[in-house]
C-alpha cells in the first residue's frame, strides 16, 4: 500500500514538472490503484484470530479505505487529464501515507 | 560495411536478449530494494553469457551447424529431448512475457488496455519473422534498442554519489531490511535474467542464418565482447536509477511503468518517450528472438529444414511451429496471466534449468569431430567448467529460495 501511495506521489511530482505524457499518467495511476486494491483485498480476506486482532483489523481497514479513496481520486484526475486536480491530490496522499506509517510504527 | 552490420547481431542479442522484459523488471526491482548491492549478480551473468555465447557462436561458425542440432547428435535423442522440453517450456513462457512487455509498453504509450494489444503484437511478430530478412530485423531492433542508453544519461543527471555506488558494487552487503533468502533469491533472478536458455540457441542459429564461417570468428568475438557488456551496462543503469529514485521512497516495482519513472523524473517528457521506445524495441526484439528460438530448437531436434534464409514454402513445419508458439503465448496472456509476474517466475525457473542448456554446449565445443582444431582452449574450458559448477549451485537453490521467500516476498 505504501509503495502504491509513494508511486503516485512520485508520479505527481513528475506531472507537476511537466515530465510525463497523458497516457502514461492515466495508466500509471490506474495500476497504482490496482496494486493497492489487491493488497487491501488480501488483508481483508484474512480471518482475525481474536478480539484484539479484530479491532486492529477494523482500524487498519479504515486507513486502507482512505488510501484506496485517495488513489482513486488520483486515478480519476489522471485519466481525465486534469492536471490541476491531479496535483491537488498530493496532500491527501501524503496525509494518508503518513497515517499508515504511524500505524505501522505503533503496531510494529 | 558488412562487418559493421554483422556486429549488430551482437547488439541485437544484447539489447533484445540481455536486456529484455526480465532485465527491465528484475533490474528495477533489485535497484529499488537492494541498491547496487546485487550488481555482482548482473556482472557474473555477463561473464557467463560472454563465455558461453562465444563458445556457441564458435561451434556454429566452425561446424556450420547450430548447437542444438549437435547436442541431439552428440548426446543422443533422449538427452536432446530433455534439453528440448526444458528449454522449450521456459522459452515459450519467455515469448509470452516478452509479448506482454511489448503490450504493456504500448499501453503506457496509448492508454489502451494491454490485453487488446496482445493479439496485435503477436500478429506483428509473426509478420516480421515471416516478411523481414534476418539482417533487416537485427539492424532495425538492434539500433532502436539503443534508445535505452537514455537510462544511463538519466542516472548521470541524477548525480549519484559515485563513491557510495562504487562501495556498494565492490563491497556488496545485504540491506538490514531484507532477509538473506530474499537477497540470494533476487541474485538468482538477476542471474537467470542474464542467461536465459534461448540466448545461446538464438545466437548459434543466428550465426548459421548469417552464414558465418571460421573467417568470421573475430567478428563473432567483437559481437560478444561489445554487445553483451552494452546490455549489462543498460541493466546496471536501470538498477542504479531505481536505487536513486524508487528505493528512498520505498517503492516496490510491480509494474513496468515504475521502471520508466526514474528516467522521466530525471530528464522529462521526451526522455520518457525515448525510454518507452527503448522498452518497445528491446521487448519486441526479444519476442522475435524467443519465437525464433522456439522454432529453431523444435526444427533442429526433429531434423526439419529451418531458418529465415530458406523460403517459407521449403520450411513450412518451421514456420508452423513459429505460428503455434505465438498462438500459445498469446493464449497464456489472454488468460490474464500478469506479464510482470510471469517474467519473475520465468527468470527464476530459467536459472533452475541452466545446466541443461550450458553443459551440452561445453561437451560439443570439446569434440574435435565437430570442431577440428578449434576446440576449446584450456582457458575456455577452465572458465566454462567453473561457471557450470556455479550454474549447478544456482539451479539447486532457485526453486527452494522461490518457495521460502514466496517469490521474493
Amino acid at each position: 500500500m505504501d509503495s502504491a501511495l509513494n508511486s503516485d506521489l512520485l508520479l505527481i511530482e513528475a506531472v507537476s514538472r511537466g515530465h510525463t505524457t497523458a497516457a502514461y499518467v492515466s495508466v500509471a495511476s490506474s495500476q497504482a490503484e490496482d496494486s493497492a486494491s489487491g493488497a487491501a483485498s488480501t488483508f481483508r480476506s484474512i480471518q482475525p484470530p481474536d478480539h484484539r486482532s479484530e479491532v486492529l483489523r477494523s482500524d487498519l481497514g479504515d486507513l486502507l479505505e482512505q488510501a484506496e479513496n485517495s488513489l482513486a481520486d488520483t486515478r480519476i484526475a489522471g485519466r481525465r487529464g486534469d492536471h490541476d486536480a491531479l496535483v491537488s491530490t498530493r496532500r491527501e496522499l501524503e496525509q494518508v501515507a503518513k497515517k499508515l506509517r504511524a500505524f505501522a510504527d505503533q503496531h510494529g | 560495411m558488412k562487418r559493421v552490420f554483422e556486429i549488430a547481431l551482437g547488439i541485437l542479442t544484447a539489447i533484445g536478449g540481455f536486456v529484455d522484459i526480465g532485465e527491465l523488471v528484475a533490474g528495477s526491482q533489485v535497484g529499488s530494494r537492494f541498491g547496487m548491492n546485487l550488481a555482482w549478480a548482473t556482472l557474473l551473468s555477463l561473464f557467463g553469457i560472454v563465455v558461453f555465447a562465444e563458445i556457441a557462436g564458435r561451434v556454429a561458425a566452425v561446424s556450420q551447424r547450430p548447437v542444438f542440432d549437435l547436442v541431439r547428435e552428440r548426446l543422443g535423442p533422449r538427452f536432446g529431448l530433455a534439453n528440448l522440453l526444458a528449454s522449450l517450456v521456459i522459452t515459450l513462457a519467455t515469448v509470452a512475457a516478452e509479448i506482454g512487455g511489448v503490450a504493456l509498453t504500448l499501453e503506457l504509450a496509448t492508454s489502451i488496455n494491454y490485453l487488446l494489444w496482445v493479439p496485435v503484437v503477436a500478429f506483428l511478430v509473426w509478420v516480421v519473422v515471416w516478411k523481414l530478412n534476418f539482417e533487416v530485423m537485427e539492424n532495425a531492433f538492434g539500433l532502436s534498442g539503443l534508445a535505452l542508453v537514455v537510462t544511463g544519461i538519466a542516472v548521470w543527471q541524477l548525480r549519484p554519489d559515485w563513491g557510495n555506488v562504487a562501495h556498494q558494487v565492490l563491497h556488496p552487503a545485504k540491506p538490514g531490511t531484507e532477509s538473506v533468502a530474499s537477497y540470494f533469491y533476487y541474485a538468482i533472478a538477476l542471474f537467470g535474467a542474464g542467461l536465459m536458455p534461448y540466448e545461446v540457441f538464438f545466437f548459434s542459429s543466428g550465426a548459421i542464418e548469417q552464414h558465418w564461417a571460421k573467417r568470421d570468428l573475430p567478428v563473432l568475438r567483437a559481437n560478444v565482447f561489445i554487445g553483451f557488456p552494452l546490455g549489462a551496462a543498460v541493466t546496471l543503469s536501470l538498477m542504479l536509477g531505481a536505487s536513486l529514485v524508487l528505493g528512498p521512497r520505498q517503492i516496490d516495482v510491480g509494474h513496468l511503468y515504475q521502471a520508466a519513472l526514474p528516467t522521466s523524473v530525471a530528464l522529462g517528457k521526451w526522455a520518457l518517450i525515448v525510454v518507452l521506445l527503448g522498452f518497445f524495441a528491446c521487448t519486441f526484439g526479444a519476442a522475435l528472438e524467443t519465437t525464433l528460438a522456439c522454432g529453431y530448437s523444435i526444427a533442429q531436434y526433429f531434423g526439419w529444414q529451418w531458418g529465415k534464409f530458406v523460403a517459407p514454402k521449403d520450411d513450412a513445419r518451421f514456420h508452423l511451429s513459429l505460428i503455434l508458439t505465438l498462438v500459445a503465448a498469446a493464449a497464456v496472456l489472454l488468460s490474464r496471466a500478469d506479464p510482470v509476474k510471469l517474467t519473475e517466475f520465468v527468470i527464476v525457473l530459467s536459472a533452475a534449468a541452466l545446466p541443461l542448456t550450458y553443459f551440452p554446449v561445453l561437451v560439443v565445443a570439446n569434440d574435435p569431430e565437430y570442431m577440428g582444431v578449434k576446440t576449446n582452449t584450456p582457458v575456455s574450458n577452465a572458465l566454462g567448467v567453473a561457471f557450470l559448477v556455479l550454474l549447478l549451485v544456482v539451479s539447486v537453490a532457485a526453486v527452494p529460495l522461490m518457495i521460502i521467500t514466496k517469490a521474493g516476498g
